[in-house]
């Protein structure tokens, strides 16, 4: 199945187009604030790379976040207007999800990590891969490294487009060689993958409804555990 | 991090009449640098939005162009610095706070400098460093400020206010 | 020509067909769909994550009222000047997306534009020029409209909007959320003449309008009254409070319009649906010699349609934009000359 799949979670449009398990395009244009601006004309300009035109896609895959929120806004929005306009499915995928499948032949335990963006926390999760595939193990985790690197206790892989910069920071506080770092970021073609098979069968999300991943009560708790000593004195 | 940090400079500023409120504003504005955090405290009508009008001017923004964000959440203005002039009346919590893209602010903001009215009710998003400003209504016209520094860089911008 | 206009600069989702650029198909706006029948939960309140929640709904009911389909749509007219950038994006990155699909030209609109041409919808007669405020819990503006898209900023608010402070003192005074109608209400019973609070820059000469001093003398007075054990006559404080702001809208309004000697004033924005706000520009510039006009009560607040219908207006005048549209949050109304 031709599948495009988009992710703006990060710092970068990311755009790829896949055959099913076929890699057909992945592009990453690094955007920062212009995300937006840039995001039609990268969607075109790797469509015309490979040879293809819209009418040739069959499904769409959007990175969910977490991440930047302003970010991922504009990749779910897009992603659920381009399904909305061609009449073909879409399916939403975490962001660290994308993460970890770039670790799948690891054999560790696969913990994917995007910075929150203020005050050193992270959103992160545990995945363990079995033939190719991935699969998530318990929650996800909104919280600082060390809070994270607390729940480790077997060998793990880190996958974070800044994971040398975590094992940097987690330094002798575990175990050596407990944890690994692989600097990756999300793909585009790694989300088309990951919809793809998830479109073959029959699984897409209700384009009109589809919303980034908000890891909400979580995220407010965290924050509030974390500072509640500075609550405002007289 | 530190999970509390007890301000380490304090000073009172009494101001006699918006006037003097603007005047102090503007007298930071002229101090200010790079990366500054300003939190504004204080009830509806004690002069933040008028003390940030003075900020600005300070930092070579025309008085005129700098008004209430409050529905807009945000207003930005170029000066010496650009600022980012954030009124979190209408956030209920936290969690709007994320909504309305604050940390995203604050993190453009370290490229200029960054003003929060009802700033308590995202305290715990702020940085480390930032100064704090706290309105007291004394009476119709008087108003006494308390800027307090939290972090190196604050410290330092109070004390150069205070001189 | 059919156009599908996209509004997200602030609080409101929305989006509307209006062909011609006079004919509303169809405007909805969020608050008005059954949520929980096609969402199943409960909407956020504020801005940007709500807007990419409800954007695929309102372009759809759109499209479903208005009985068109995506292949009839033949331009998109989006806000992208004026308003939170979170909130902005979502609309622009849709109208994009339906752009580049659909392959129809697309506009990007500035938020007061529209509000300009949500009174144009509703009457569209209006003579040019004319001076034209726009007033809201965003916005205090006052514009010359010297012809089509082209416009000169003769003032605004130096401090709160006018809205905005009728959403503050409504607040304070713990009457509810929004103010504007809930202090209408009120003040329809009170005696505007029980308080006489300042009108601050009334006689200034300047088409400069600042409401932050009514707000400081309206909670002095609430103090006051609380300190000496008074009942609080709510609906008096209301009233007041109501016909300080209205008198300082209309006779600075009034006199800018006479300074530039036009016949026409347009009142638009969420606060020109005030019905005191009416009655006082009626009777004021019927004496003058002025006609004033305002939107239908459905496109005074922000509102899709006027998007279009503002599009529309540029479109026509051989403007568009191309796919590298970008939002621009803080920007004056331009002065633009037509074609």
């Amino acid at each position: 199945m031709l599948v495009l799949g988009i992710d703006t979670s990060g710092y970068a449009n990311a755009i790829g187009v896949v055959d099913g398990e076929r890699i057909l395009a992945d592009f990453m244009f690094e955007t920062r604030n212009e995300s937006l601006a840039k995001i039609m004309l990268n969607i075109d300009s790797v469509l015309k790379g490979a040879g293809l035109g819209l009418e040739d896609i069959e499904g769409f895959g959007v990175g969910l976040g977490p991440g930047s929120w302003t970010g991922i806004r504009i990749g779910v929005t897009v992603g659920k207007m381009l399904a909305y306009c061609t009449g073909k499915p879409l399916k939403g995928i975490s962001t660290l999800e994308v993460l970890a499948y770039r670790a799948r032949d690891y054999h560790r335990l696969i913990c994917p990590i995007v910075d929150a963006g203020a005050g050193g926390t992270i959103y992160a999760a545990f995945y363990r891969a079995a033939n190719d595939k991935i699969n998530q193990i318990g929650d996800y985790y909104v919280g600082d490294l060390p809070g994270l690197v607390e729940m480790i206790k077997e060998p793990t892989v880190l996958v974070a487009d800044k994971a040398q910069e975590y094992l940097g920071i987690i330094g002798n506080s575990i175990q050596p060689n407990t944890v690994e770092a692989l600097e990756k970021s999300p793909r585009g073609a790694a989300v088309a993958k990951l919809a793809a098979a998830r479109l073959e069968s029959g699984e897409q999300d209700d384009m009109l409804a589809l919303a980034p991943l908000y890891l909400k009560e979580s995220t407010a708790r965290a924050f509030v555990n974390k500072y509640s000593g500075r609550a405002l004195e007289v | 991090m530190p999970a509390s940090k007890t301000a380490k400079t304090a000073h009172v500023f009494l101001s006699h009449s918006p006037a003097a409120t603007l005047r102090l504003g503007k007298r930071l504005g002229g101090k200010i640098i790079k990366g500054s955090v300003i939190a504004l405290v204080g009830e509806l009508g004690c002069g933040k939005t008028l003390f940030t009008r003075g900020l600005c001017s300070g930092l070579g923004v025309p008085e005129k162009e700098v008004n209430s964000p409050t529905f807009a959440f945000v207003n930005e203005y170029r000066g010496r610095l650009p600022i980012y002039h954030v009124d979190l009346y209408r956030i209920n919590d936290i969690e709007d706070g994320f909504e309305i893209g604050i940390l995203d602010y604050l993190a453009r903001a370290e490229g200029g400098v960054i003003v929060l009215e009802w700033a308590e009710k995202v305290l715990p998003l702020l940085p480390e460093d930032y100064l704090r400003v706290q309105f007291e209504v004394l009476s119709p016209q008087r108003r006494s400020l308390e800027i307090a520094g939290f972090g190196e860089k604050s410290n330092t911008l109070l004390r150069g206010l205070s001189d | 020509m059919l156009v599908l206009g996209i509004e997200t600069s602030c609080d409101e989702t929305s989006a509307a067909l209006v062909t011609d650029g006079r004919t509303v198909l169809s405007n909805i706006i969020a608050n008005q769909l059954d949520l929980h029948r096609k969402y199943g939960g409960v909407v956020p309140e504020i801005a940007a994550r709500r807007h990419t929640e409800l954007i695929g709904y309102v372009i759809n009911e759109a499209l479903d009222v208005g009985g068109k389909s995506l292949t009839d749509v033949e331009a998109v007219a989006v806000t992208a000047k004026q308003g939170l950038v979170g909130s902005l994006l979502v609309g622009v990155a849709a109208a994009k997306t339906l752009s580049y699909v659909l392959r129809v030209p697309l506009i990007g609109v500035h938020h007061i534009e529209g509000h300009i041409f949500a009174n144009l919808l509703s009457n569209p007669e209006i003579p040019l020029p004319h001076v034209c405020l726009t007033v809201s819990g965003g916005h205090t503006l006052l514009v010359y409209i010297k012809g089509h898209c082209q416009y000169e900023l003769l003032g605004g608010t130096v401090d709160d909007a006018a809205g905005e402070a009728f959403d503050k003192i409504a607040k304070f005074l713990d009457l509810g959320f929004p103010g504007g109608p809930i202090i209408d209400r009120l003040a329809a019973q009170g005696d505007r003449k029980a308080f006489n609070f300042p009108r601050p820059l009334l006689k200034a000469k300047t088409n400069y309008f600042s409401f932050s001093g009514l707000k400081t003398a309206i909670i002095n007075a609430f103090k006051h009254q609380l300190a000496t054990g008074k009942v609080l006559p709510l609906e008096d404080i209301a009233a007041s409070f109501q016909e300080a702001v209205v008198e300082v809208l209309v006779t600075k309004t009034l006199r800018a319009a006479k300074q530039r000697e036009v016949s026409a004033i347009s009142v638009t924005g969420g606060v020109s649906a005030n019905r005191r706000l009416r009655e006082v520009f009626t009777d004021t510039c019927s004496a003058e010699g002025i006609k004033v006009y305002f939107p239908d009560l459905s496109l005074c607040t922000d509102n899709a349609a006027m998007i279009a219908a503002a599009g529309h207006a540029r479109l026509a005048h051989g403007q568009a934009d191309d796919l590298s549209l970008d939002v621009v949050p803080n920007v004056p109304l331009e002065v633009q000359h037509a074609g």
